[in-house]
C-alpha cells in the first residue's frame, strides 16, 4: 500500500520543480493595465510599436476596447502609430 | 499463477495510482503557481465581475485556495486521507469550473485571465482544464470505490 504513494509523490516533486521553472520564465514577462469599469486590470505587456499621435488600445474578448496604460496611474498612458487595437 | 480477477485488480490499482498522481501534479503546479504569482492572482480577483467583495476579503482569498490547493495535495499524498482530498479536490474543480463558467457567459466583462488558474490559457481552455481535472477526480473517485485493498 505504501508504494502505491509513491508515483504520486514524484509528480509532486516534478511539479514543483516545473513551476518554480516556468514562474522564472514568467518573471521575465510585465504586464500592462487597462481600466474597465473604474478598476484597474492587469493584461500582458502589449508592445504598442514606436511611440506615435494615438492611443495605444487592447481589445477584450467581449470586443470592447481600452486604453492601456504603462503602470496603474492615468497618466501613464502608452502611446502608438496605429489606431488598430490590440486583442487579448 | 495469477488469476484475471487479480490481474483486474491490479490493474484498477494502477490506474487509481496513475490518476491520483495526475491530481497532485495539476494541484502542485496550480498552487505553487499561484503562490508566485499571488499578487497577480489578487489582482485577478479584485479585476473579477464576479466577486464584489471588498479589498480584505479579496485579499484573505488569494492566500486560502492555494493553500486549499496545497492542502489537497498532503491529503492525496497519504493512504488515510486521499479520499479527504479526493472531496476537496472535486470541490475545487467543481469551483474552477463554474467560475470560468460564470466568466465566459455570465460576467459584465471578461477580465484578463493572465492571473487566473493556469495565467499562459484563456478562460475557454482553463474551463476545458478544469473540466478534464473533474473528469479525473471522479474517474478516481469511482475506481478508488472499486478498487480493493490489497
Amino acid at each position: 500500500m505504501k508504494s502505491k504513494f509513491l508515483i504520486p509523490v514524484l509528480a509532486m516533486i516534478f511539479a514543483t520543480g516545473m513551476s518554480f521553472t516556468t514562474a522564472e520564465l514568467g518573471k521575465e514577462q510585465a504586464v500592462d493595465y487597462i481600466r474597465v469599469d473604474n478598476q484597474w486590470m492587469a493584461i500582458p505587456e502589449i508592445d504598442c510599436g514606436q511611440v506615435g499621435p494615438y492611443n495605444c488600445r487592447a481589445k477584450l474578448q467581449d470586443g470592447s476596447v481600452h486604453p492601456i496604460y504603462d503602470i496603474q496611474n492615468l497618466s501613464s498612458l502608452k502611446k502608438s502609430t496605429s489606431t488598430v487595437p490590440f486583442p487579448l | 499463477m495469477i488469476s484475471i480477477k487479480t490481474k483486474v485488480m491490479i490493474s484498477k490499482r494502477n490506474s487509481l495510482v496513475i490518476l491520483i498522481s495526475i491530481l497532485v501534479l495539476l494541484f502542485t503546479y496550480i498552487g505553487i503557481n499561484q503562490l508566485i504569482f499571488r499578487e497577480d492572482f489578487e489582482l485577478n480577483l479584485l479585476n473579477s465581475p464576479l466577486l464584489p467583495i471588498p479589498e480584505t476579503g479579496i485579499f484573505l482569498l488569494s492566500w486560502f485556495i492555494p493553500i486549499l490547493e496545497l492542502l489537497a495535495i498532503f491529503l492525496l499524498l497519504w493512504s488515510r486521507t486521499y479520499l479527504l482530498g479526493l472531496y476537496l479536490g472535486i470541490f475545487l474543480f467543481i469551483m474552477y469550473t463554474s467560475y470560468s463558467l460564470g466568466i465566459l457567459y455570465f460576467a459584465s466583462y471578461i477580465p484578463c485571465s493572465c492571473g487566473g488558474m493556469l495565467k499562459f490559457l484563456s478562460w475557454k481552455q482553463q474551463l476545458w482544464v478544469s473540466l478534464g481535472g473533474l473528469m479525473i477526480a471522479i474517474l478516481t473517485f469511482y475506481f478508488n470505490k472499486t478498487v480493493k485493498k490489497v
